[in-house]
């Protein structure tokens, strides 16, 4: 009887210890290249979870990244965001079919201070925003695997 | 001892140093211009910086600050010429420079030129700047695959081309623009 109830206990508190592991979103594993912010900055994002990069044209790396945000488009539409900074239509759809970038839509912001008072230095500027509050940022862009990525939102997602 | 402070002293040691030198003096290419040197723009203040277009992981936005600095000074910004010169010859053309900071502001100016010309330049400014090839240092010429890398400060030179102030990377034009209302209004 003594022994029914112990267990019963561990199994209380182990359950208890998995719930705070994944309500804490620190459970979920970043992409290499991001670092946890404490999501004091707002974000108007339209979905629960979203990655928001910022681009520009003329930025090499931003290309590479924006090959990879169409891959997790492909499989998560609702949750990836490519804003180019600046009202450049014409170079912004030169890079998408040169890119054959088939699943992002087509997003500009006019005001580069967008970027400095984000915090951000460069581009490319990325965040993860989850309910609307950046929790995580990178800045620039080396090499991030899509399914990784994948497994990051839906993971935040189920948080 | 914050890293701002160290910052600041360094600015500032850079800056008595500096305002014993002789006036700014170049010689570099523009798109439009040709060949030009310190005495295109007269009885204008320059405010450059240095950089290149062919970063490999991040980009930085020296260009938005130098725009967003001159646009932010309302009536006074005719009086400005933001400049942003190439230290990557190699890869930057005038041409390709001028598209990138058109890109920024119609009144930005981008210059590049031999490797001696932005050598020269850069060692007018103080600017620090080089190559690297999987780390170790490279010179020119250089091969397809080098990385490079230079300071990155904001340069504000007088009509007589005399340096009178240097402002540090990610300042943002706001800050630098009000520090270049208060550098006017002691005038």
């Amino acid at each position: 009887m003594k022994n029914k109830y112990y267990l019963i206990i561990m199994l209380i508190l182990m359950s208890l210890f998995i719930v705070s592991l994944k309500s804490n979103a620190g459970g979920c594993e970043a992409p290499v290249g991001f670092d946890r912010v404490n999501g004091e900055m707002a974000w108007d994002s339209n979905h629960s979870v979203e990655y928001v990069a910022l681009w520009a044209h003329w930025c090499p790396p931003c290309m590479k990244e924006l090959q990879l945000l169409d891959k997790v488009a492909g499989v998560k539409p609702m949750n990836v965001r490519a804003i180019h900074l600046g009202n450049k239509q014409e170079q912004i759809d030169k890079v998408f079919s040169r890119l054959g970038i088939k699943h992002l839509l087509k997003e500009y912001s006019g005001d580069f201070t967008t970027l400095t008072t984000l915090g951000f230095r460069g581009l490319p500027a990325s965040m993860v925003v989850v309910n609307g509050q950046v929790m995580y940022r990178m800045a620039g862009y080396e090499s991030i695997d899509s399914q990784t990525v994948i497994d990051f939102i839906e993971c935040l997602e189920g948080d | 001892m914050r890293l701002r402070d160290i910052n600041a002293i360094l600015l500032s040691l850079f800056l008595v140093d500096a305002t014993s030198a002789a006036p700014l003096t170049f010689i570099l290419e523009d798109k439009t211009l040709g060949t030009v040197t310190e005495e295109n723009w007269p009885g204008k203040y320059l405010l450059i910086g240095v950089g290149y277009t062919s970063c490999p992981i991040i980009c930085p936005t020296t260009v938005i600050d130098l725009a967003t600095t001159v646009n932010l000074l309302g009536d006074k910004k005719d009086d400005f010429v933001p400049i942003f010169i190439s230290i990557d010859p190699k890869r930057d053309t005038a041409l390709s420079m001028d598209e990138y900071v058109k890109y920024f502001d119609k009144n930005m100016v981008g210059l590049s030129g031999t490797y001696k010309q932005v050598s020269d330049a850069a060692k007018q400014l103080k600017a620090t700047f080089g190559y690297t090839i999987d780390g170790g240092p490279a010179y020119p010429p250089l091969p397809e695959r080098y990385e490079v890398y230079h300071s990155t400060y904001i340069y504000l030179y007088g009509p007589d081309r005399n340096l009178i102030d240097v402002f540090g990377y990610g300042a943002g034009g706001k800050e630098n623009a009000d520090k270049i209302r208060e550098i006017l209004s002691e005038k």
